[in-house]
């Protein structure tokens, strides 16, 4: 599942992060899930990510999907804010730049 | 001067329609040559070295020694021929192998419309390194850590287990990944992460506390030229304080050119 989270950090001017405050998604509680990034958009300050539950050892296939579906249900859920409402509930800084960067 | 003799035949048919029961046979030089109309008569020219019959008119040919006069063909021309073991390249023309066909090694070869076409077949597993500039953009580092304990992570933070960098010459795709055994102690909210230059590119569901759970993490990051840095990190996602991660596995980085 396809999931946009904003970005909390500095941004450098050549794109990458500060290492003293790296660039990362806020704080929000996004449940047992694992996720890996596909496109970034620092203008906007958020990232798209793929987002999925991995099986645990020995867990039933029916028992799985029901948790999987609760998981990116909640995950979705948790993201269902506006991007001020999200920095807000968190308590995170919205996206930095530096080195000249707007 | 012609000489000229008599043969008759015995029980044969007769050489021509008016029912003659022999023939003449005359030989000579070809100047010797007497004049046709003595139908059925023979002339043996010692000179060309040919046979001809009369036909009432004219000498036909009949026999000749000499190849260049058989009719339908040139003079000497039988160097045009060549026998079944003169074949292959000394004489330029392909041969067949034991199974009848033609050799590949005869066919010609290349992408034109006039090359052999191949069929199905299996190529060997290799790779395709058109992709692969790792003598300009840089090198693949990697590194393992057998077992690793982080610190004690308070709950929102994060901490670096294991760093890897390479140099890249120009711009090229700096890509990471993290494969291993992961555990989390003290929380069951513990998760690991993986950045690219200071930029979150991934991170793990929830760890187990009971067991090692295998992890991957993946990223890729499209970077300019200079030193490039993946990092493994452990994150505590209100997991509590006093919470660890344990892991084993290998952090590898490499690039490839945009």
């Amino acid at each position: 599942m396809r999931l946009v989270i904003p970005l909390t950090g500095t941004l450098r001017a050549d794109g990458s992060g500060d290492p003293d405050d790296p660039v990362r998604i806020i704080p929000v509680s996004l449940g047992d899930l694992a996720w890996r990034a596909v496109s970034f958009d620092f203008e906007a300050g958020t990232v798209e990510v793929e987002a999925e539950v991995p099986q645990h050892n020995g867990e039933e296939r029916l028992a799985y999907e029901a948790r999987s579906a609760s998981v990116l249900s909640d995950a979705q859920a948790a993201l269902e804010h506006t991007a001020d409402e999200l920095y807000a509930l968190t308590g995170a800084a919205r996206l930095k730049r530096k080195d000249g960067m707007e | 001067m012609a000489l000229e003799i008599g043969f008759f035949t015995h029980g044969v048919t007769p050489l021509s329609e008016d029912n003659l029961n022999y023939c003449l046979l005359c030989w000579g030089a070809t100047g010797d040559q007497p004049s046709a109309g003595n139908k059925g008569r023979l002339f043996y020219d010692t000179t060309t070295k040919c046979l001809y019959v009369d036909n009432g008119s004219s000498w036909d040919l009949l026999l000749t020694l000499d190849h260049g006069g058989l009719e339908g063909l040139g003079d000497d021309d039988h160097t045009q021929y060549q026998k079944e073991s003169e074949k292959d390249a000394a004489n330029g023309y392909p041969g067949l192998d034991g199974s009848t066909k033609l050799a590949f090694s005869q066919c010609p070869t290349g992408t034109g419309a006039s090359e052999v076409a191949i069929g199905d077949h299996t190529h060997a597993t290799v790779y395709d390194d058109q992709d692969e500039d790792t003598t300009t953009t840089g090198t693949t580092e990697s590194e393992d850590i057998p077992r690793e304990v982080s610190s004690d992570i308070g709950d929102g933070q994060e901490t670096t287990i294991l760093t890897k960098s390479i140099t890249l010459t120009r711009s090229a795709v700096a890509q990471a990944y993290f494969g291993g055994a992961c555990k989390g102690v003290g929380g069951i909210s513990m998760k690991v992460r993986l950045y690219i230059d200071s930029v979150q590119q991934a991170e793990s569901a929830n760890l187990s506390t009971t067991q090692f759970d295998l992890i991957t993490l993946k990223g890729y990051k499209d970077c300019s030229s200079g030193s490039r840095t993946a990092e493994f990190k452990a994150y505590n996602d209100s997991a509590g304080a006093g919470c660890t991660v344990r892991a084993c596995g290998g952090l590898f980085v490499c690039c490839s050119k945009v």
